[in-house]
């Protein structure tokens, strides 16, 4: 019998427009290889039956992306749909025995390039209690990374944090901007941000072809030792979103977290802007609708996340992966072919 | 999986008789499967008796030392037999358990062991009136008879890092192992937990390895 349960949050790419052109970008929609078709998107409506659709799956947290979510024309409505929705939440006794649920309103996350955000956009996002993730990735570097202006991504990030809103800093580290990383991190915090998220680049979507802003071990180790040094100046947490392979991780880190475990299909799930579900956002991979979330958790494919049946051979016999899935799963399956491949790391190790 | 599962299952079974005068180690190919390198029961034996007798002799290094990524709030275990959905507090002993289960199955797999991982005590329907952890059936090395160990908490979670060890044993990478201390007294704990995970009561006397 499969596990068919359900990750506890959905991340709704609400459009495929986007008013930046991030080298780094992995949505799979803007691969070069051209092999992702992009379906017509759902309308308002259907977005808002889409919310009801997860919630009564058991998603208790929604995370509104893109392409650039602030481009979708009804986002407001979608997200006031969603908060006046109720989850449950489970309360715990004891040994961590289950007690009860208490009903809440689900949590909402808005991740954005910071691009359009005003006042006018703060105030609904304050309204419906949204926390914000800005993308924020370097300094000098913005602009031909992304295409866009740094100046309006910083203050996008004091103008959200300046309404009250929990603001966290998400930077895409990769070869051109790592240089400037402390000095990204720190304008983060000064302009608001509460926490870090940290990702380090992996090739997917329009990055696919762009092997050359991959960091190495080495840098890898810099861009921790360098956000924790930020961090631990500010006394503020910090992340690294993608996971990396528990071998290349030299160090403990006070401040930073460094995930090693794949949650790709079971703790989120990405729905694409035409509805159809992925086991994760880097993935190109489209296993169904969300009408029939259950019936694409029952796939191979996302089975293999639930399993964690996708551990490089190469990495079979280590200690290590009691606790790791070898990197990035899906970065390694754009790279190498198969979810078994090796994290792209590898390569940059080998070149 | 369930290949896999198969595969390390009948690895077991013909390791634990090994064919007469097999001392070599032998390694299989990882392009064809993705397993431990084989060896024999004398070989295990041999790395275990060394480990337990002369510890100091084992080099002990650390390449590197890491944190557990901080856990979101809560884990669900789905039973396989019943279909059944427990709820547990991911910081909590159970938790810790189900989230870390794949992981354990994965890599018992990969084991010359024929371990089988029975998970039905975290499911609050199929497991009531048992112990919330980890039954694992596995043949001993030695005679083939199968026999059972559990995995209770973290720290027996930790503990398994020691059966990736493989014979012979002359390093130990305490990095891996999650060990609070790195001397010799660690190294023969390891050993005993090794013999009492991988042989059965009755052959554990005879490998005669000092506490």
């Amino acid at each position: 019998m499969n596990n068919l349960l359900v990750p506890k949050t959905a991340v709704f790419e609400m459009t495929y427009e986007c008013n930046h052109r991030c080298l780094f970008c992995s949505v799979p929609w803007d691969s070069p290889r051209g092999d992702y078709n992009k379906l017509p998107e759902l309308s308002v409506g259907e977005w808002k039956d889409c919310v009801d659709e997860v919630i009564g799956c058991g998603v208790r947290s929604i995370a509104f992306s893109g392409g650039e979510p602030l481009l979708k024309e009804g986002l407001e409505e979608v997200i006031s749909h969603a908060k006046g929705k109720k989850v449950k939440e489970p309360v715990f006794g004891p040994a961590g025995i289950l007690t009860h649920y208490n009903e809440k309103a689900p949590d909402l996350y808005v991740i954005t390039n910071g691009e359009l955000v005003d006042g006018r956009w703060a105030g609904v996002f304050k309204e419906y209690d949204c926390s914000m993730v800005v993308s924020l990735p370097g300094t000098e570097a913005f602009r031909e990374l992304t295409g866009g202006d740094f100046q309006k991504a910083l203050s996008a990030i004091r103008c959200l944090s300046g309404a009250g809103l929990d603001v966290v800093v998400s930077i895409c580290v990769t070869k051109k901007n790592l240089p400037e990383l402390f000095e990204t991190i720190s304008l983060g915090f000064l302009n608001g941000a509460k926490q870090l998220l940290l990702n380090r680049f992996l090739q997917g979507g329009r990055g696919t072809d762009h092997a050359e802003l991959c960091l190495t071990k080495e840098e890898i180790t810099r861009m921790l030792d360098t956000a924790e040094e930020a961090c631990l100046a500010a006394n503020i947490k910090g992340s690294v979103g993608t996971e990396l392979p528990k071998c290349m991780v030299e160090k403990e880190y006070k401040m930073m977290t460094v995930g090693t475990m794949c949650s790709g299909g079971i703790d989120f799930f990405a729905i694409d802007p035409s509805g159809m579900v992925r086991p994760c956002n880097h993935s190109p991979v489209r296993l169904g609708s969300y009408k029939d979330l259950r019936s694409a958790i029952d796939t191979d494919y996302w089975q293999k996340f639930k399993c964690k049946d996708f551990l490089p051979p190469g990495c079979a016999d280590c200690a290590l992966s009691l606790n790791c899935d070898g990197g990035c799963r899906e970065a390694a399956h754009i790279t190498g072919g198969s979810l078994d491949s090796k994290d792209p790391l590898f390569y940059c190790l080998s070149r | 999986m369930k290949i896999l599962k198969l595969i390390a299952g009948l690895m077991g079974i013909s390791l634990a008789i090994p064919p007469a005068g097999a001392v070599e180690p032998v390694t299989s190919s990882k392009e064809e499967q993705p397993a431990m390198a084989k060896f024999t029961k004398e070989q295990l034996i041999d790395s275990l008796k060394k480990m337990s007798s002369r510890p100091q002799d084992i080099k002990t290094v650390c390449a590197m030392c890491y944190k557990m990524m901080i856990p979101p709030k809560e884990v669900e275990y789905h039973c396989k037999a019943c279909g059944n959905v427990s709820t547990y507090e991911r910081n909590s002993d159970q938790g810790a358990l189900t989230e870390q289960l794949p992981y354990i199955e994965r890599s018992l797999a990969t084991m010359p062991y024929g371990a089988v991982v029975d998970a039905s005590g975290l499911c609050s329907k199929c497991g009531n009136g048992k112990d919330k952890d980890l039954s694992v059936t596995v043949s001993c090395f030695n005679c083939g008879k199968k026999f059972n160990w559990e995995i209770r908490n973290s720290q027996d979670l930790e503990s398994m890092y020691w059966l990736y060890l493989k014979p012979p044993i002359t390093e130990v990478d305490t990095h891996y192992m999650g060990m609070k201390g790195n001397g010799p007294s660690e190294i023969s704990k390891g050993a005993v937990y090794i013999r009492d995970h991988v042989f059965c009561p009755e052959c554990r006397k005879k490998i005669n390895i000092n506490e």
